[in-house]
């Protein structure tokens, strides 16, 4: 087997020594990288003043490295992407048409007027360009500007968009990045950080990224690391474990925003059944939802919530609706959904387990691994609806829309609904109970980056915001004189 | 009365005979002679051909006549068993004892659990009429009264319930077995204890129930103290399984921060007055408890069965007392369980030691699903009884490992006792077996080397904890102050 040989990215420079072993059996790959210690020193920004090369970038002068750095993405043309795609096929959950069709699109997401309208709805050029200033009603002028932090990154490896979106959002908010890999995908921000500085090394962008491996939990090295004075913000993707080990780290001065793990839920209404053709519709968009990236994403369908009523006519409807998903995740195109890469026995039992109950479910598929649908014959999901993945979905009957709502908290990140109305009649109080995105059913893997995500504003949030007072005691009365506070705020 | 065989040695024989496996298979102690040195010394290659015979003979028994093994057999197509290994695509997940839709106990349809629970036991159970049964317990005692099976239950932290349909021929066996498989001592040809042995024996925690301790707790008293009288339980009544899943579902909800969505039925907040009362009286009945150990029992022989860290909480609180050595040194201590989620203080067995006044601790590897409880020796390991076929599978995908030298993956078995139930279970439980290398205890028989994890701990995942049976009455406390809370 190829043995792969990672390296740290320290702000510009690519090292390769002091090599140790990686990964194991879990991982899939063994791979050689530095001893993360002997360079720990060096990982944090020496001091906050050395990110002032970055106020020397208009954000055309931002936009254009983006745009650069995006033309020299192309998998075709990348030997370390190529590296990195050849790892992740060992390491990631994905396949490897997945994770090819992944990389293919890394250009696109490193695409000008991508980057552009990802600034702008997230945080307002203005702000990241220079102060933004007002007039308040109590005579000041306000200037307010967004600058970039010391950040670490602890990103997930479920996908390589995810260190992508990473060194994107590190270059539109100016910040000063430390990737710390994962274990399922530690070549793809070091693929990325490589061509970077292959393409301008002494660019600021290139010089405000490291990215290393160490295993995560490493305490001797995390301990040195998450310091507030090294650091002002982690941001922690996925897992459960993961991020409720950072949070012993984080105290006044270092903030944690946190990507909590997310599950994702689809509503189906009545209009769903009308006739035969709407039928097949509602089963394709639904079989997107749960099959794209192979249901690896937090956004994709698990538990799916019809109102098809729980009658004899109700059930054959949902059992028809099954039949008809199935069909249509089996024939997903292969740069969508593929066969599971590996389904796990436990989950393999649960799913022969429900078919052994055909009363209770009726389970389609399932049988070679490839993903199944499951309807329920009761109004309630399987037991097993948090294990739900690679492709089996659970399909739950309910005669009544204030069944769903019991089910949806603050763990459920995107509900697709079918048809619309029932998306606009359900929104208000389904965010009441939790969820943080609607789209239409189809849609929940075809994310975009220009809006809120996990119902926070992470983009924004990796930003300082920092405040500016010009205040003229002829405009605005002061304290000193017996001003008093606030009284000015009614103008 | 027990007799130990001297002269005949079936278990040895070249050639196993149908009359030798019924007798393995009715009294595996009986068979080996009421020997433990005997049940633990047979070689491999003879036991291992005792075993495939007997578990021929099993799979031909249930084969076709328990519905949930045809269907996992049915979809492997898989019909003989020809070696040891053959069965492991037919061992039972942990989901299948539980894999009734939940909103069954809610909406009362014992019926349907009923039709459920018999595809699991060749014991009929189609005459039963449970339609009037309102709760878990109702139902449970209509089992128990209506048929031989003593139904069991665990509970999980997901609100799920698994049922085990044990039956009482296979609790006598079990327990029945006591006087050999715990009362001897390895390699020591001691006097046979009778059977039932007559002694005090004490539970600290609920006379009845359908957790597994608890079920046992009848076979107890008829094959080791003899008469009820000589049982003595810490609380009179009976551990209520209604209250236990809400109290892991008061868990789990708590957890996921969605108490307002918890839902009691009405003929469970309509029993709040009885488990308050049960809940009142604990510290009462705890004191009368330990009063009976200080005065009646003091310097008795006495027999005690309890999961470890129920055992050590009694220790710790008897020692906070001041009773000491309270027992005789004659005493026995059965125990086992590991930790359960609570962490065990570093000198537990010399607290148990301390305050029960007897070195007789048996630490056994067991389980509610099955697969006997197996001793630990001296030296540390659990060594498998020869009535358990141990397997190791790779975590994963559940193949099994080779059954030679070492192996460490996910713990399996096929437990050869039951006769009305399928014995076959794969654990939670990642563990190293040594198959061959001899231990120094002189026992000859598989045994687990080193500590026991939980396949999810290994894999650093979330989810899957049991609340086990220790951890109960802490959470038997919440769920009672939720519900004087719901319906106050």
């Amino acid at each position: 087997m190829k043995q792969f040989k990672a390296g740290i990215v320290i702000r510009g420079e690519w090292i390769q020594d002091h090599l140790v072993e990686f990964g194991g059996r879990s991982t899939g790959i063994t791979f050689l990288s530095p001893d993360p210690k002997q360079y720990l020193g060096r990982l944090p920004l020496p001091t906050p003043q050395d990110m002032s090369d970055l106020y020397k970038l208009s954000f055309d002068d931002v936009l254009d490295y983006i745009e650069r750095l995006g033309s020299r993405l192309k998998l075709s043309d990348n030997p370390y992407l190529q590296e990195a795609l050849e790892a992740s096929c060992l390491t990631s959950s994905l396949t490897p048409p997945l994770l090819r069709q992944a990389y293919e699109t890394l250009p696109y997401l490193f695409n000008r007027e991508g980057a552009r309208e990802i600034a702008d709805n997230t945080i307002g050029i203005g702000h990241l360009e220079g102060w933004v200033t007002k007039t308040l009603n109590d005579g000041r002028k306000v200037s307010i500007r967004a600058f970039g932090a010391r950040a670490l990154h602890i990103i997930a490896g479920n996908s390589p968009a995810v260190a992508g979106v990473t060194i994107l959002r590190n270059a539109i908010t100016r910040s000063d990045a430390i990737i710390k890999s994962p274990s399922n995908d530690p070549f793809t921000a070091l693929a990325i950080a490589r061509t970077m500085i292959d393409m301008d090394p002494n660019h600021p962008l290139t010089r405000h990224l490291s990215v290393a491996y160490w295993k995560g939990g490493d305490e001797a090295l995390e301990q040195k690391l998450y310091q507030p004075r090294h650091i002002e913000k982690i941001i922690a993707w996925g897992g459960f474990a993961s991020v409720k080990h950072v949070t012993k780290y984080i105290q006044p001065g270092l903030e944690l925003i946190s990507l909590d793990p997310k599950r994702s839920v689809s509503i189906i209404g009545p209009e769903a059944f009308a006739d035969e053709n709407t039928m097949h519709e509602v089963a394709l968009r639904l079989a997107t939802d749960i099959g794209a990236v192979n249901q690896e994403g937090c956004i994709c369908a698990r538990v799916v919530y019809v109102l098809s009523g729980t009658d004899e006519a109700g059930l054959k409807n949902i059992n028809r609706l099954a039949d008809l998903t199935y069909t249509a995740m089996i024939n997903l195109p292969e740069a969508v959904s593929t066969t599971p890469k590996e389904m796990g026995p436990e989950l393999r039992s649960l799913v022969n387990t429900a078919r052994f109950n055909d009363e209770w479910f009726h389970v389609v598929g399932g049988e070679k691994d490839e993903g199944a649908i499951i309807a329920s014959q009761l109004p309630e999901p399987v037991d097993f609806a948090s294990q739900l993945a690679n492709r089996v979905a659970n399909l739950v009957p309910v005669d009544d829309i204030e069944e769903v709502c019991a089910v949806v908290d603050a763990y459920t990140q995107t509900v697709g609904v079918y048809p619309e109305s029932l998306k606009h009649a359900l929104r208000d109080r389904l965010a009441l109970y939790g969820a943080q995105r609607f789209t239409s059913l189809g849609y929940a893997a075809y994310l975009t980056l220009a809006t809120p995500q996990d119902a926070i504003e992470s983009t924004r949030e990796l930003c300082k915001w920092v405040v500016c007072e010009d205040c003229d005691p002829a405009v605005t009365p002061p304290l000193w004189e017996g001003g008093e506070m606030f009284k000015g705020i009614a103008g | 009365m027990t007799t130990q065989s001297k002269t005949a040695k079936p278990w040895l024989n070249d050639d196993i005979t149908a009359a030798s496996i019924d007798q393995f298979l009715a009294d595996p102690c009986e068979f080996f002679g009421n020997s433990l040195t005997n049940l633990m010394s047979l070689a491999r290659k003879p036991r291992e051909r005792l075993q495939l015979a007997s578990l021929k003979r099993r799979f031909s028994q249930f084969r076709g006549s328990l519905p949930m093994l045809d269907k996992l057999a049915d979809s492997q197509n898989i019909n003989a068993i020809e070696q040891l290994e053959d069965v492991t695509p037919l061992l039972f997940g942990h989901s299948v004892y539980k894999s009734y839709p939940p909103s069954l106990l809610d909406k009362h349809r014992y019926d349907q659990l009923t039709v459920w629970l018999n595809k699991l036991t060749t014991i009929d159970l189609s005459h039963v009429d449970v339609s009037a049964c309102r709760s878990i317990d109702d139902w449970m005692l209509t089992l128990k009264r209506e048929t031989p099976l003593f139904v069991c239950h665990t509970s999980g932290t997901s609100g799920t319930m698994s049922f085990l349909p044990w039956d009482s021929a296979e609790c006598d066996k079990f327990i029945g077995g006591y006087p050999i498989t715990q009362f001897q001592h390895f390699g020591q040809d001691g006097p046979i204890e009778t059977r039932p042995v007559n002694i005090d024996c004490i539970y600290p925690y609920f006379r009845s129930g359908g957790i597994s301790h608890a079920v046992l707790n009848d076979f107890v008293i008829k094959h080791i103290a003899g008469s009820e009288e000589r049982f003595h339980a810490a609380y009179p009544g009976r551990l209520s399984a209604d209250m236990m899943l809400l109290a892991s579902r008061y868990r789990a909800a708590a957890a996921k921060g969605q108490l307002d969505r918890l839902q009691i039925s009405p003929e469970l907040a309509a029993r709040r007055a009885e488990f308050e009362i049960q809940q009142r009286d604990m510290p009462r009945r705890a004191a009368e408890f330990f009063d009976t150990m200080r005065t009646t029992l003091a310097g008795r022989r006495v027999f005690i069965q309890c999961a470890n860290p129920m055992l050590t909480k009694l220790a710790e609180d008897g020692l906070k007392q001041g009773l000491k050595k309270i027992f005789a040194p004659d005493s026995l201590i059965v125990t086992g369980g590991g930790g359960k989620g609570t962490v065990l203080p570093g000198n537990w067995r010399e607290m148990v030691k301390e305050f029960f006044g007897c070195d007789n601790i048996n630490n056994n590897y067991g389980m509610t699903e099955g697969g006997g409880f197996n001793r630990s020796c001296e030296h540390g390991n659990y060594h498998i009884l020869p009535g358990t076929i141990p397997f190791i599978l790779d975590p994963d995908t559940f193949k099994p490992l080779p059954r030679t030298g070492r192996a460490t993956g996910c713990y399996a078995f096929y437990d050869l006792l039951p006769d009305t139930h399928w014995g076959g279970f794969i654990t939670g439980d990642y563990l190293t077996m040594e198959f061959d290398a001899p231990c120094a205890c002189g026992r000859n028989a598989p045994y687990i080397v080193g500590e026991v994890k939980r396949l999810s701990e290994v894999r650093n995942v979330e989810g899957e904890e049991k609340l086990s049976c220790a951890a109960a009455p802490g959470a038997y406390a919440d769920a009672l102050d939720y519900l004087n809370e719901g319906t106050a």
